[in-house]
C-alpha cells in the first residue's frame, strides 16, 4: 500500500469525526510516514509497519468521542432550516414531482392516441367496403374511390401499428431506468 | 501491563521526551522505543490529550518542503511530571507492601 492509499482509507474510516479533527489526524500520519521515509525506509515498508487502518481509526475515534469531536448527524441549524423552510421547499418539491409525473403520463397519452389513429385507419378499410356496396348502384366511380381511400387507410393503419407498438414497448422498458434516475436525484437532496 | 496504568505512564514518558527540547511525533516514538513500544496510532491520541489538558502546545515548522508539527512542554506539563514522580513514591511503598518486603524486614 502507498502512503496516499493508506491516508485515503484512513480518511474514509474517520468519516464520523469532525472535518477539522480528521484533517489533523491525517496530517499527523502523513508527517510520521514522511519522517520515516526520510530515514531511507521505503514507502511500502513504512506503510506496512503502521498499524492497520481499522485499528488506527478506532484509536482516533475513541479519543475523538471522549473529547466530543464526533460529527453531529444533522446540526441544529440544519434542522431549523429544514423545518422553517417547509412552506418553501414542500410546494417546490411537489411541483417538480407533479411536472415529472405529468410529462411521463403525457407521453403515454400520445402513444395511446397513436394507437387510436392506427385503429381508426384500419377501421376505415371496413368503411370503404361498406361504401363500395352502398354507392355501387348509383355511382361506380364514387364507390371505387371510397373503397380505394378506405383500403389505403387500412394499409397505413397496419403499417403504423408496428412502429407505435415498438415505441410503447421501448417506453415501458425505459420506465424503471427513469424511476431510478428520479430516485437517485431524491437521494442527492 | 494494565491498559490504564500503561496509558498513564506513557503520557508522562511523552512529556519527558520533550523536556530537553521541543519534539515532533516521529522523534518521540524513536526516543521512547528503547524501553517502550509506541506505535504512531497510540501516540496520536496521547498528544491530543496532552494538548487538550494544556500540558503541551504545538506549532508547525517547515521541513523539506512540508510542515512538521513540534510539541513544547508547558508549565502544566512540568507539574504533571513532578506530580507523577511524587505519586510514584507512594506507589513504590505499595509495591514493597505487595511484595511482602516490609514484613520480611520486620522479621
Amino acid at each position: 500500500m502507498t502512503k496516499n492509499e493508506y491516508l485515503k482509507k484512513l480518511g474514509r474510516a474517520l468519516r464520523q469525526i469532525t472535518r477539522a479533527e480528521r484533517e489533523k489526524s491525517l496530517a499527523y500520519f502523513s508527517e510520521v510516514i514522511d519522517d520515516r521515509m526520510e530515514e531511507g525506509i521505503s514507502e511500502e515498508v513504512v506503510v506496512a509497519e503502521l498499524e492497520s487502518v481499522e485499528a488506527a481509526a478506532e484509536r482516533i475515534i475513541t479519543e475523538a468521542r471522549a473529547q466530543g469531536q464526533l460529527k453531529a448527524k444533522h446540526s441544529v441549524w440544519e434542522i431549523v432550516l429544514i423545518v422553517l423552510g417547509f412552506p418553501l421547499w414542500f410546494p417546490v418539491l411537489l411541483t417538480i414531482s407533479l411536472t415529472v409525473l405529468t410529462v411521463y403520463a403525457l407521453v403515454w397519452v400520445i402513444i395511446g392516441a397513436l394507437f387510436l389513429v392506427s385503429a381508426a385507419l384500419v377501421v376505415s378499410g371496413v368503411a370503404g367496403i361498406v361504401g363500395l356496396f352502398m354507392y355501387l348502384g348509383s355511382s361506380a366511380g364514387a364507390a371505387f374511390a371510397i373503397f380505394g381511400i378506405g383500403l389505403a387507410g387500412s394499409g397505413l393503419g397496419i403499417a403504423m401499428f408496428i412502429p407505435v407498438l415498438y415505441i410503447a414497448q421501448a417506453y415501458a422498458k425505459a420506465t424503471p431506468a427513469m424511476w431510478q434516475m428520479v430516485k437517485s436525484r431524491k437521494e442527492v437532496y | 501491563m494494565d491498559v490504564q496504568l500503561k496509558r498513564g505512564i506513557l503520557e508522562i514518558c511523552v512529556l519527558a521526551a520533550m523536556r530537553e527540547e521541543d519534539a515532533y511525533g516521529y522523534k518521540i516514538i524513536k526516543d521512547l522505543s528503547s524501553f517502550m513500544e509506541v506505535s504512531e496510532s497510540t501516540l496520536y491520541p496521547i498528544l491530543k490529550r496532552l494538548e487538550q489538558s494544556g500540558c503541551v502546545t504545538e506549532y508547525s515548522v517547515e521541513h523539506n518542503g512540508r510542515l512538521r508539527k513540534y510539541y513544547r512542554i508547558t508549565e502544566t506539563g512540568h507539574d504533571r511530571i513532578s506530580e507523577f514522580l511524587n505519586d510514584w513514591d507512594s506507589v513504590m511503598r505499595a509495591y514493597r507492601f505487595i511484595r511482602g518486603d516490609e514484613m520480611n524486614d520486620k522479621k
